[in-house]
Formats: C-alpha cells, structure tokens, sequence
C-alpha cells in the first residue's frame, strides 16, 4: 500500500471522529502538540475507561518516552471531585512506579501552583499508577467515586518539589486541556455514562 | 535525496496528526457497582409510578423517543429480552422506557410504542424541570438537531444509550449499554445469582 492509499485510509476513520464533535466527549482530552516542550513532556491525550475489575482508569500519553526525566517533573493527573486530588507518578521510568497522592481545597478555577497541596492521607488503597510506553495509567477505585458529585479531571507535566507531607508546584510545562475551552461541568455518573454507551 | 527525505517527513507528520482524531475504541463490559447509587425518593417514587410497582421489584430504565429509527428499537427488543431471561431465572424484572422527547412523545404513543416491543414495559413522560432532574440523576445527556421554533416535529435527536438495573431498594447496582451488552446481563443472570438476592 503507497502512502497516498494510506492518507485516504485515515481520512475516512479519521472523519467519524471529527463528525461526532469529539472535543465534547468527556471520556477524552485530545491535547495540542507543543514544539516548544521536549517530548516527555508534551501531553498528547488522555482517555478514561473502566477496567475488567470495575475501576475507573485514566491513560495519559505523551509525545516521546520517559528514560531518565528530571528528579522533580512527575506526570499528575488533577482529579476536581469534593477536593482537589493530585495523582502523581515520577517523569522517569527508572524510578519506582509509585503513586503519590495529594489533596487540596476544591478549586476550580485556581493555577496549579497556587494549590497547597498537602498528603493525602485516607487515600491510597486501590489507587495504582504504572508506566505504559510513553505514558501512565492512574487507576482509581470506584468505591471511592460519589456518583451525585461533580467530576472532572486534567494532566499536567510538571515540577515539583515535596517536603515532608506537602506538595508544590513550581512549574507546569503542559496541560492536556490548555488551549481548550471551558469544560462542560458533568457529575460522576454522568461520565459513567459516557463511558458505558457513547452518545449515539 | 533530501528532497524524498523532506517528503517522507512530511508524510509521516500528515499521518501522525490524522492518528490523533481517530478516535480511541473506549468499550466497556457491564459496570457492577460495588457501592451501588441510591436513587432520590422522588425518582423512585416516579418510577413506581410509571408500574404501581409493589417495590419488590428490580427495575431495567432505558431512555429514548419513540422517533428513534434504530437505536431505540434495539434498546428495548434487548429490554424484553432481559426481562425474559430474568423471569427465567425467577428475578422479578420490569422495565421502563423514560422519554427524552415529550414533545412528540404522547402517553398514547408511549404506551402503543413500548408494548409493541412485549409485557413488562412501562414508559415514563416527564416534562420540563422533572425531566431534567430525572436525567441528571443518571448522567444523561441528550442533544437536539434542528429542532427550532419553525420546526418542532422533524429534527434529529442524540442520547446516550447506558440502561441502569436497579435494585428493589432503589440503588443504581449495574449500568450498561443497552445496544451492546445486553446478552452479558443475561449471563450475569444466569451466572451471578447472589447480586441478585443481595
């Protein structure tokens, strides 16, 4: 197959996509690409699904791989549901696949740096992170979700600085939702719902 | 040789930004909740209006309009198919279809619609602020397509097809989608009866 059969070969999948409007799909954030940031650190995507064992996980992709990042760039995934969570995996695969897990005031329209994050302390069983190629997969518990409450969720690179039980952003390279608009608030259930049966 | 070279770049770039707005297969099997969602009293209580339920009962809701040329229809063929397979089992099982379009949706319509499809099916037409908090009681959203002043009969609407089991303590216990997993809900009731008597 030349690469002209190709390109017509991805325009007509690609077309659907485009067709049903997937900026509004709350299972996914499709992010701009940023020349500017080396590619560890440009988000690409992020995806929710419900895993055979009934959690929710979050796929965050980036551009290139992780093979030995900056001590402190994580990859975290912000979790706005009662709190603001803040999910963490270390930017660099040669570390331990750990996730740490901080916790904040419910703020919505906030920067990430102004958060004071400190550690979370009732949540950790159930919550897992593991490298995937060029990305990590947070996994989060449903039993933890309360389905009537609002929920929406981000990724972000950045650096980050932990002392003791506190967390600090210095500096966010890339956001999955930067450049896009205002997100439709939806609650839990509703992002179930989504993820059950897409919209037809 | 640099002018290929440029080419097959440019190339592989146009292929990498198409790979990005194909859409990802997101699929999932049916959702049990372990912590299942309790329901308001007042969604319960129209539900028990749309059967005059006796509250021993588990309840299957789908939402639709009776306008649906294809997705509708096979929602609900797959509701009486349940609702067998649950009677099979002896699982008390009733559904409800919930209109997400009164406007054209009439009770009368309603009723010939759903019983079209078998017994066991009631429908639910709510209006205004009812349906809306009816809706976001179970994440659902619709969306309408050329549906304007100047035309209120002919127009597209779009809906999420998820279907919530429904304990007979009124708690959302399994959602799934109403299309495609229908016959693992089956299974789940041959092959996991103690979520049942739980």
């Amino acid at each position: 197959m030349n690469w002209i059969s190709l390109l017509i070969l991805l325009l007509l999948m690609a077309g659907p996509a485009s067709a049903m409007r997937i900026d509004a799909d709350p299972r996914a954030i499709l992010s701009f690409m940023d020349k500017s940031l080396s590619p560890e650190l440009d988000i690409l995507r992020v995806t929710t699904d419900i895993s055979p064992e009934n959690h929710l996980v979050f796929q965050v992709k980036t551009k290139g791989v992780w093979d030995s990042g900056e001590d402190n760039n994580f990859l975290l995934l912000q979790i706005l549901h009662e709190k603001t969570y803040a999910l963490l995996i270390p930017l660099n695969e040669e570390k331990e696949a750990r996730v740490l897990i901080y916790e904040g005031d419910l703020q919505f329209e906030s920067q990430l740096t102004s958060i004071a994050f400190r550690e979370s302390e009732t949540l950790h069983a159930g919550f897992v992170a593991k490298y995937i190629p060029r990305g990590a997969e947070f996994t989060v518990p449903l039993d933890w979700v309360n389905f009537g409450a609002e929920f929406s969720y981000d990724a972000y690179t950045v650096q980050a600085e932990i002392q003791e039980n506190t967390l600090k952003i210095s500096q966010v390279y890339d956001q999955a939702r930067k450049g896009r608009p205002e997100e439709k608030r939806i609650s839990a259930i509703t992002l179930l719902n989504n993820i059950c049966s897409p919209k037809k | 040789m640099k002018k290929q070279v440029s080419q097959k770049c440019h190339s592989l770039t146009v292929i990498a930004i198409l790979l990005l707005f194909i859409q990802t297969n997101i699929t999932a099997a049916p959702l049990v909740l372990s912590r299942p969602v309790p329901l308001q009293a007042e969604t319960i209580a129209h539900l028990k209006q749309a059967h005059a339920s006796k509250g021993d009962q588990w309840q299957l809701v789908v939402f639709g309009f009776t306008h649906c040329k294809d997705i509708c229809p096979t929602s609900l063929a797959n509701l009486a198919m349940l609702i067998r397979a649950a009677d099979d089992e002896q699982i008390k099982l009733n559904g409800t279809f919930v209109s997400i379009d009164p406007d054209r949706d009439t009770g009368a319509a309603l009723s010939d619609y759903t019983k079209s499809f078998g017994p066991g099916i009631a429908h639910l037409r709510l209006e205004d602020e009812e349906l809306e908090q009816f809706k976001a009681t179970f994440g659902v959203e619709v969306a309408f397509y050329t549906k304007n002043e100047g035309n209120q009969v002919n127009y597209q609407v779009d809906h999420s097809t998820t279907a919530f089991l429904i304990d007979p303590e009124g708690r959302i216990k399994v959602m799934f989608d109403a299309v495609l997993d229908a016959t693992s809900v089956a299974d789940m009731f041959q092959e996991n009866k103690e979520l049942f008597n739980s």
